[in-house]
């Protein structure tokens, strides 16, 4: 349907722009965009329905794939083809229309969702507390946005990483007001008695009871359990992954030259994963879950999108 | 001591030959950089003092300092324009009108470089745009070719323009004192042809590149979710709201004081002093030792080395034969505009300009100011500019920004050979220069 070129294309396009904005704000830039495409699309009634069906298949076959934005793509299509099976004798012009208010109705839901999460995350934060902070995830610093404005003090250890994502971190924390040190994310044994709790985002949770992470956070998660420091991990049940997980990691290899002499290979991994058991607490849209319960969910979930996953052809 | 200043008088007779002997050398430096150019004229320069060919003072006269001033001036404004990031942000927005449609980024990326390129040296206009059309492109799953190929052809047709859009013109402009207004109000028909002409050629050639989308949903999609990553991308990088306002309005400033130029002065004095101005209202925002490390000093070397060679070769004499095989030919200023057209033009392809119109300079102004040629003097200095910047379209090396849009591109994974840009650039050229041609002969009946 797409040649290898144009997914190749869209999956980096993914991936950067997630990097970026993370994983909530890229769907829902992404459904935006979807909208802007189709104010623009020029086509039959039923060319807009084949396209939405291969827009479907590129978001299922970009790589690394996003559970969100699949979800959301695969409600705004099925409310969408059921519309038209409904009223088969609708304009373009009124399809196009149902099409954009269903893609806004989609992202409004998600938004809700996320807000729930919020609201769940009142009791989080304490007067005092100091927080590590590893990742440039938008949820976690929605969460500490939320305290602020209750006039909860709170100050943050940033576990300094890689400098993109450091900056993201650093203007966040600048442009709020909020106290911060930078400590190199190796040496956190010197300074683990100042820390209070650990929030770090995540960008899925998979069939494996995996919580799927920025790189470099799965050791930061279990240097924090070998300390007895709580984790939190904000996540909603919308972000949960939809397929079974593979037991490998991906990763690309990488050559890197120091001199004319030094040359080695470098492994890079896009994310991390570490057993839920490994996590305090999660703030979820459901409330504040332990890893079994967060894990019994998951299940649960994974058992009710059976019929999703049968629907869309996404592996069993 | 007596020894060598005798043997500075014997030489005496060969001055001509020598001058020629360094020119040809620094020209060799040029074309096939065995040797820096700039380090290849110092040595020429040197030692032409040394023999007694040329002495200090004489050598501060032979440099044009309107144009080296009017260079200096546009270096400070560009660098002050590239440092506020008004560039970037003018071309966000540009890239948000498009809506994603392949056709509409086409021509508002190529009327974008040309409109640049007639105020901003080509060199910079090429290194903030470059990386923008291969993100964009690339982004959208565009083959990004088509766009960067478009973009080195119009800024060279862009340049042509303006007194300050290329080198060349700074020369020709400086040493007949043609206003900006001048260069504007002779050029516009035939560049504004030519552009016509050449994005009708590069529509057709890349249509299938270029074409409409807006059947498909899925290309729409990837292209407005790129333009949505690369807002995201430019708002996450801080812009100092202030430095571009003051910016972008000291900037309109100097471009109405170079077109308009209210107060008679020279151009190169608007230059420099408004590149002062500006460089005193933004102090707040500058990092100076940035500044002017960023200041093309070298170029500057290179003309000031230029004006010297062609002063020396002027001097001894070495220039009036090609003057006496001009005018022996061609008694109309159309018959001459035509060899001066077509020969530069189809030189500049793989030749420096600059120093073919350094060159031509010395030789023209006698023949013009002679009274031999019939007809409208100045169509012929036209013909110079329009040869000189047209012709840098013949080949990869026919200009520096060719060079550094070609080196950008690999560098961002898209390469683009020699053969491949010839294979469009020279045809381009000729369709060019005979459009120019008709111009001439139109304006010279």
């Amino acid at each position: 349907m797409f040649s290898k070129k144009l997914l190749s294309s869209a999956s980096t396009l993914f991936r950067e722009s997630e990097q970026i904005v993370g994983t909530r704000d890229f769907c829902f830039s992404a459904i935006k965009s979807l909208s802007s495409a189709i104010t623009t699309f020029s086509g039959s009634k039923e060319e807009l329905r084949e396209e939405l069906k291969n827009m479907v298949y590129l978001v299922k076959n970009t790589s690394p794939r996003i559970s969100l934005l699949m979800f959301m793509f695969f409600k705004i299509k099925e409310l969408f083809f059921q519309y038209l099976d409904e009223n088969p004798n609708v304009s373009i012009r009124e399809a196009k229309q149902k099409l954009k208010f269903i893609i806004e109705e989609v992202r409004v839901r998600r938004l809700q969702s996320f807000q729930k999460l919020i609201k769940c995350s009142d009791s989080v934060i304490e007067g005092g507390d100091v927080i590590l902070l590893h990742d440039a995830s938008h949820s976690v610093f929605d969460i500490l946005c939320e305290a602020q404005k209750k006039n909860i003090y709170f100050s943050i250890l940033l576990a300094e990483r890689e400098k993109k994502k450091n900056i993201l971190i650093l203007r966040f924390l600048i442009d709020n007001n909020i106290d911060f040190q930078v400590v190199p994310e190796y040496l956190l044994s010197h300074v683990k008695s100042n820390i209070t709790k650990a929030i770090f985002g995540a960008v899925t949770i998979n069939s494996l009871h995996e919580v799927v992470s920025d790189a470099g956070t799965g050791s930061i998660v279990a240097q924090m359990r070998e300390w007895n420091i709580p984790v939190y991990v904000p996540i909603t049940n919308d972000k949960f992954s939809l397929w079974k997980a593979k037991e490998h990691h991906t990763y690309k290899t990488t050559k890197h030259k120091i001199s004319d002499n030094l040359e080695y290979d470098k492994l890079s991994f896009s994310h991390d994963r570490y057993k839920t058991d490994l996590v305090t607490c999660f703030i979820t849209n459901k409330g504040l879950l332990s890893a079994k319960e967060l894990n019994d969910m998951y299940d649960q979930y994974y058992k009710d999108c059976n019929y999703w996953r049968r629907k869309n052809e996404i592996d069993l | 001591m007596e020894a060598f200043t005798g043997f500075i008088e014997s030489i005496g007779v060969y001055h001509s030959e020598i001058a020629i002997a360094f020119f040809v050398f620094v020209v060799s430096a040029m074309i096939f950089e065995f040797i820096d150019k700039v380090l290849a004229m110092s040595m020429s320069i040197g030692i032409m003092l040394l023999l007694s060919i040329m002495n200090p003072h004489e050598m501060i006269e032979m440099i044009d300092f309107n144009t080296i001033f009017l260079l200096l001036g546009m270096m400070m404004v560009v660098e002050i324009t590239k440092e506020s990031r008004l560039l970037s942000l003018m071309n966000i927005q540009i890239v948000k009108l498009t809506k994603g449609d392949p056709l509409i980024l086409f021509f508002l990326f190529t009327l974008t470089t040309f409109t640049l390129s007639t105020f901003l040296s080509n060199a910079t206009t090429m290194m903030v745009l470059v990386p923008l059309t291969i993100g964009i492109t690339k982004s959208m799953g565009l083959d990004p070719k088509p766009y960067l190929l478009s973009e080195i052809i119009f800024s060279d047709i862009g340049g042509a323009l303006t007194l300050v859009g290329d080198p060349t013109n700074v020369l020709i402009g400086s040493a007949n004192n043609f206003s900006f207004s001048d260069f504007i109000l002779n050029l516009w028909i035939p560049i504004a042809s030519i552009s016509f002409v050449i994005f009708g050629v590069l529509m057709v050639k890349y249509w299938k590149s270029i074409k409409p989308i807006k059947k498909t949903l899925t290309k729409l999609f990837l292209n407005n979710l790129s333009l949505a990553k690369i807002e995201t991308e430019f708002k996450n990088t801080h812009i100092e709201r202030g430095f571009v306002i003051t910016t972008a309005v000291s900037l309109f400033l100097v471009v109405l004081l170079l077109i308009f130029n209210w107060f008679d002065i020279s151009v190169a004095y608007i230059a420099f002093f408004g590149g002062i101005a500006m460089l005193f209202l933004t102090r707040k925002h500058m990092n100076y030792h940035k500044f002017f490390a960023n200041i093309d000093w070298h170029m500057l070397l290179f003309f000031i080395g230029l004006f010297i060679h062609i002063g020396v070769l002027e001097k001894v004499g070495a220039l009036e034969p090609i003057t006496h095989v001009l005018s022996g030919h061609f008694t109309s200023s159309f018959e001459l505009s035509m060899v001066i057209l077509w020969t530069v033009g189809l030189l500049s392809g793989f030749v420096e300009n600059i120093p073919l119109v350094a060159m031509m300079i010395p030789v023209l102004q006698p023949l013009l100011a002679s009274g031999t040629i019939t007809g409208n003097p100045e169509i012929v200095w036209y013909a110079l500019s329009l040869g000189a910047c047209l012709g840098g379209n013949g080949s990869l090396i026919g200009s520096s920004a060719n060079m550094i849009v070609a080196q950008t591109a690999e560098k961002m994974g898209v390469k683009i050979t020699f053969w491949e840009y010839f294979k469009i650039g020279y045809p381009i050229t000729v369709i060019s220069l005979i459009v120019a041609t008709i111009y001439i002969y139109i304006v010279t009946l």
